[in-house]
């Protein structure tokens, strides 16, 4: 298929009509970057693929902006040897039409959905709802590389190969009914299988069929489970049938026992009466034998336990007197270590504490004196402490003394005073004579002050000078400043004055040494009272007063304890009294130490004495329970024998009664054999019988309960008639089954089919596809100057590698530069355009796909360009850079910017 | 002198899985030859009935067909029916007889529970042979009493199984001369399908066909007996609503559909006919038979109770014509499938697939040749 002309209108830039025409060998479409050169091919692929009534995003956007008119467009084409028409509009009134060149005129064929399916029909594509993708295109995927293309997955590249192969094919065969049953073959096909993996599909009959038999399978499933247990209830309730009747046979068997049993029971009731009487008898007998025998060894017994309590009674008896020696020996011992302490030892004591008392006493008193006199001697000293205390204080309460404060405030008089006149000596005149006479007499009215023996006079106020005879001056004074200092000058004289007769003193130094004298009393009255605040800081003085008293008196109180002394002890010497003490004290401790040796060798001998004593006690009282006990027993003998008179005729009575239990037993025994056949055993067979009566019945019970629910369960069961709905079931799945083989064999059949069609055309179109590798493989070698050659391609025609001969080997096509990438697919595309155009030229579209090409490549691609352009294809390159191109023969159409009309020119 | 119905293998409740979308519709024409058996007795104004054995098909019909039955039974009045557990529906714990759907049953129906003596009447006596199981390879009539001397009542087996004489049955073997060594008048049996008279055991046959292999089914039996020893005088009534045919012609020509097709008329209406028709295509060469016989199939299908058609496996593929298969792709797919079909490993892209199923190489063969004769697939 080529393309003659397009015309192009409302579509993205193209505003108004614009028409290109294009030669039938090389085209080179040159415009700027959004010019409008894709946007051309854009309107070839929708027009050609695209449905007119399709609204699409993609058809959306190819209306201007701005703009609600519909895109439309017009192209002219060859096909299969015949010119033919077709024109869409999209979105606005969407309307398409194909015309087909017929003698001399254009006549429509087509319109609507017919003429968009025609032109796809022509060019071999698919008729999906979709817009015109790639994989859609057919044919034409193969040849067409478009600028929103990516460089095909080997997936999409395999279909478009397999198409355009295909086309091929279908050219070299140029059968329409062949086409027409493989059409139908791959209609089949894609009914049953998806043609993405082969799969079944799952809305085919085969799958609904294979869903329904699985749904009916469940069902059968569920209702043969039902039978199931139906039937294992059945088999329960058979086998508890059969243990009914065995237990109702048993039942039977046991109930005949019973009877039996008790039939026997019945003939043995006079035998056990005659068995109970004799029974009877022999217990009577037995009890009186008992007794009697009871009562013999009784006596016997206690006679045996009186002679051995007799025994225990002696010796019992010996004990008790020797314990009783022993306590009365220990009493003796105890009471002579009494005495000797008593009698001996403390008398000595209490005389060596009474020497020692009068000892202690005389150094008492002899401690009490010193401490008496000590004490009043400390009483002397706080009595003249204080007598010179209060001397002092009265001095300094009497005396007027000057405190630090009153010689101050003087001193600051003075100062003061000084200040003062100092002022006044500043503010005063002074006058000074320098007088030739040096006798010449000054006399002043009043008196002035001389300052300085050079005969400078300090003028206060008015005053007079007389001097000697010369006359008179007279001067006025210092002015009222000068009266008040004068008049302070003198306030503070006075003061000072004041001061000096309130303390008696003439001057300044009197007073100072008065406050001296003041602050030596102040001093001393500070000391005694320190002195005697200690002295009473223990004990007041009145304290002192009393313990010296005390002291006295104890002194009183031991003279008193002093009426035994012996003569010269009052004399004796501290030293002497003290050692005599210390051999006294010692000799009381020795006595002590013996009293309290026989004290404790006393209490031993009482303590054993009162142990002995204790035992002589037990033993005496158990000797009284013995003889009590002996009593006892014998009382016990006579009231047993009061009722046999002796113990002979005790023995008698019991011979006797042995001999008769005897016969007795004999006859018993003799009954009781035959009591055992005919009752005892018959009874305890009948009681055995009647408890396996018991449990057969319950076991009945529970045979009969369990068979009543297992009747239930069936019926509840079967109620449902699940029997029929099996039939049912089993009928439908037989039908599905048998459809479903026949739907399986079908469908491996279309599958067989169908494979073995695609084997078919795959070898044929391998066949073909050797032509297409070498052509790649020639320009190859020609673009890369021989860097690599040959391509590699796989089975669906897809380039996988190149060979690098210089180190032979096949690089993947993944490491080839972007660029050298697009290059070959370009090639690969030139190639299929050059086997497909074997009958007629078909347009080979490269859009803007070069641009990363060197210009030494640039310009062999050129070269291959045009050989396939003038031989082969009709090419149409699409590019803003017309100057690569420059070589090729061919067509070079402008595409104006800005919907510009176009003046092509070749 | 006796007069008793004789009939057996009522099979109610039988799935009928064979007769596809007319089972229910098969099931149900059971109870209304039930019924005609029913008016038949009165109209026969028999002394007694004997239901020989599989009154029911299954301890798990369901209630309501108990429950039909017993009406049916009921409608009898005052006749007795003898009514003998068969091996579908044995005498066992649980069982279809004692269901309460079945204790509403009348009185003068006897389930002859016991295998005893079970006495019509002064001169009539039956000896029941009941089954309790499903399978055994005992003979049920073995413990039939031998006739004691003096003993002139007419003696009549009741029992249900396989006559030694049928061939490939094991289940309850009865001894043919059973009625012989027991004195029996009448061995009245049930078991087998077919009407079938062996000495004076007797098979009735099932009264409603059940599969296409049964030949004379149908039926139940008048049987009247004159006295102790007499020959059995037996009536043979169909009662049958549904025919059962099973056909395997071989097509080879036109002609031979065509006399399928008359074979089929013959049959009668068809509305009550169950068919099924296996046609034998090895020999057909002729396509327009094909073409004859496909439109014979939906004619059938459509007017006939019920149609089985088996499709042959191996059908031939008859080349030329309308399904004339164009040169190309198409042409060499043929031929490497006719190679395959014949047992040989096509050469080139056809030789990967020489291992397929055959069925599914002719299924593709023969679907090639629709599609290239322009019919669907």
């Amino acid at each position: 298929m080529i393309v003659e002309e397009i015309t192009i209108r409302n579509w993205r830039s193209y505003r108004e009509p614009h028409t290109f025409r294009f030669d039938e060998g090389f085209n080179l479409l040159v415009g700027r970057n959004e010019a409008g050169k894709s946007t051309l091919f854009e309107a070839f692929t929708r027009v050609l693929f695209d449905r007119h009534t399709s609204t699409a995003e993609k058809i959306r956007q190819i209306q201007p902006l701005g703009s609600s008119l519909g895109p439309e467009a017009t192209i002219f084409f060859q096909a299969n040897g015949n010119r033919y028409k077709v024109w869409k509009r999209f979105l606005k009134t969407p309307a398409s039409e194909f015309f087909t060149w017929r003698g001399d005129r254009w006549e429509l064929d087509h319109e609507g959905d017919a003429a968009d399916n025609a032109v796809r029909e022509i060019l071999r594509g698919e008729t999906p709802p979709g817009a015109s993708q790639t994989k859609h295109r057919g044919l034409c995927q193969a040849l067409w590389y478009l600028q929103d293309d990516a460089p095909l997955p080997e997936g999409a590249w395999a279909e478009g190969v397999n198409e355009g192969l295909s086309g091929i094919v279908s050219l070299a065969v140029k059968s329409p009914e062949e086409d027409q049953i493989l059409k139908k073959i791959e209609k089949v096909y894609s009914a049953i299988y998806t043609s993405k993996n082969g799969e079944v599909r799952s809305k085919s009959d085969l799958a609904l069929l294979q869903k329904e038999i699985q749904d009916i399978e469940e069902e059968l499933q569920t209702l043969h489970e039902r039978a199931r247990r139906a039937e294992a209830l059945r088999l329960e309730l058979e086998s508890f049938a059969g243990q009914q009747q065995m237990k109702d046979a048993a039942l039977k068997a046991a109930h005949a026992e019973v009877a039996d049993l008790k039939q026997k029971l019945k003939e043995g009731a006079a035998l056990e009466e005659e068995k109970n009487q004799k029974e009877e008898t022999l217990r009577r007998i037995k009890e009186t034998r008992e007794k009697l025998a009871g009562d013999l060894a009784a006596i016997d017994k206690r006679i045996t336990q009186i002679n051995e309590l007799k025994r225990d009674l002696e010796e019992e008896q010996r004990e008790t007197e020797v314990l009783q020696a022993d306590a009365r020996i220990e009493q003796r011992t105890a009471d002579a270590h009494h005495n000797t302490w008593k009698t001996v030892h403390e008398p000595e004591l209490r005389q060596v504490e009474k020497d020692l008392g009068i000892l202690q006493a005389i150094e008492r008193i002899r401690r009490f004196e010193e401490e008496v006199a000590r004490v009043l001697e400390e009483i002397g000293r706080i009595e003249t402490t204080e007598t010179e205390f209060r001397k002092r204080q009265q001095e300094l309460s009497t005396t007027p003394l000057p405190r630090k404060k009153d010689l101050k405030r003087y001193q600051d008089q003075k100062l003061e005073l000084a200040t003062v006149n100092g002022q006044i000596e500043q503010a005063a005149i002074r006058i000074g004579f320098d007088l030739q006479a040096e006798d010449i007499s000054i006399i002043t009215e009043p008196d002035v002050e001389r300052l300085t023996e050079d005969g400078e006079y300090l003028v206060l106020g008015p005053t007079k000078f007389t001097i000697g005879d010369l006359g008179t001056i007279t001067v006025r004074g210092g002015g009222s400043s000068l009266e008040e200092l004068q008049a302070k000058a003198e306030s503070l004289s006075t003061e000072i004055a004041s001061i000096f007769e309130h303390f008696g003193v003439a001057d300044e130094q009197e007073l100072s040494d008065l406050q001296q004298r003041r602050q030596d009393l102040e001093q001393e009255i500070k000391r005694l009272k320190k002195t005697l605040e200690d002295l009473t800081s223990k004990k007041g003085l009145d304290q002192l007063k009393e313990d010296v008293a005390r002291t006295r008196q104890k002194i009183t109180d031991e003279r008193s304890k002093l009426s035994a002394t012996p003569p010269g002890w009052q004399d004796l010497s501290g030293d002497v009294i003290r050692e005599m003490s210390e051999d006294l004290a010692q000799k009381k401790e020795e006595l002590n130490k013996k009293i309290e040796h026989e004290q404790d060798r006393e209490a031993e001998a009482r303590t054993a004495f009162a142990e002995a004593s204790r035992k002589a006690e037990e033993a005496s009282s158990h000797l009284v329970e013995l003889k009590t006990e002996i009593r006892g027993l014998r009382r016990a003998n006579d009231e047993t024998l009061k009722s046999y008179s002796t113990y002979e005729n005790l023995q008698a009575a019991l011979a006797k009664e042995t001999e008769a239990l005897k016969q007795a037993e004999e006859d018993f025994a003799g009954l009781l054999t035959e009591y055992r056949i005919r009752v005892e055993e018959p009874r305890a067979q009948y009681d055995e019988a009647l408890e396996r009566l018991r449990g057969l019945e319950e076991q009945m019970q529970s045979v009969e309960r369990e068979i009543v629910d297992r009747n239930a369960r069936i019926e509840e069961a079967v109620s449902k008639d699940f029997y029929s709905s099996i039939g049912d079931q089993e009928a439908l799945l037989d039908l599905k089954r048998r459809k479903l083989d026949q739907v399986t064999r079908q469908a491996e059949a279309v599958k067989l089919l169908r494979d073995m069609v695609q084997a078919f055309k795959k070898e044929q179109s391998t066949a073909l596809s050797g032509p297409v590798a070498d052509l790649m493989t020639r320009w190859v070698v020609m673009l890369t100057n021989g860097s690599y050659d040959s391509v590699q391609m796989n089975e669906n025609l897809f380039p996988v590698g190149i060979l690098n001969p210089q180190y032979n080997e096949a690089l993947p096509l993944d490491n080839l530069s972007y660029g050298t990438r697009e290059q070959v697919i370009v090639l690969l595309r030139l190639a299929m355009g050059v086997l497909l155009s074997n009958d007629e030229r078909n347009l080979v579209v490269i859009d803007d796909r070069l641009v990363n090409a060197d210009p030494v490549r640039m310009r062999r691609l050129c070269q291959i360009l045009e050989e396939v352009a003038t031989n082969h294809c009709q090419v149409v390159v699409a590019t803003c850079n017309d100057t690569p191109y420059a070589g090729i023969q061919g067509e070079v159409i402008w595409v104006p910017g800005d919907g510009e009309v176009a003046d092509q020119s070749s | 002198m006796v007069r008793f119905l004789h009939t057996a293998d009522w099979q109610i409740g039988m799935k009928a899985a064979h007769a596809g979308e007319k089972a229910k519709v098969v099931r149900q024409k059971r109870f209304d030859a039930a019924s005609r058996i029913v008016e038949l007795a009165e109209e026969k104004d028999v002394d007694f009935v004997i239901l020989a054995g599989d009154t029911f098909e299954d301890h798990n019909v369901g209630d309501v067909a108990v429950k039909r039955t017993v009406d049916i039974l009921n409608q009898l009045g005052s006749t007795p029916v003898y009514v003998l557990p068969g091996n579908h529906d044995p005498m066992v714990p649980g069982g279809i007889w004692d269901r309460d759907s079945w204790k509403r049953i009348d009185q003068h129906v006897t389930l002859l529970r016991e295998q005893q003596e079970y006495r019509h009447s002064d001169d009539v006596a039956l000896y029941a042979c009941p089954l309790a199981q499903k399978q055994s390879s005992l003979d049920p009539t073995a413990r039939i009493p031998r006739r004691e001397d003096g003993d002139n009542r007419i003696r009549i087996g009741v029992a249900h199984g396989s006559l030694n004489i049928l061939p490939d049955r094991v289940n309850f073997p009865i001894t043919a001369d059973r009625p012989e060594q027991s004195g029996l008048d009448y061995l009245a049996l049930g078991d087998w399908h077919s009407h079938l008279t062996s000495g004076r055991a007797v098979y009735p046959g099932t009264m409603e066909p059940t599969s296409f292999s049964e030949k004379d089914s149908g039926n139940v039996l008048i049987v009247e007996i004159e006295e102790a020893h007499a020959e059995p005088q037996i009536e043979v009534c169909p009662v049958n609503s549904l025919t059962w045919v099973g056909i395997t012609p071989e097509i080879s020509t036109v002609d031979d559909v065509e006399m399928l097709d008359r074979t089929i008329r013959d049959l009668g209406p068809l509305a009550s006919v169950l068919l099924k028709i296996s046609p034998d295509l090895s020999g057909c060469t002729d396509s327009r038979a094909l073409q004859r016989l496909e439109t014979l199939r939906e004619e059938v299908r459509e007017s006939a109770f019920f149609l089985e058609w088996i499709d042959p496996v191996h059908q031939p593929v008859i080349s030329g014509g309308a399904d004339r298969i164009p040169d190309g792709i198409l042409y060499e797919v043929d031929e490497a499938l006719a190679t395959i079909l014949d047992g040989r490993i096509p050469e080139g892209p056809g030789h990967q697939f020489a291992d397929q199923d055959p069925e599914v190489v002719l299924a593709a063969r023969l679907l090639l040749h629709r599609l290239a004769g322009g019919r669907s697939a």
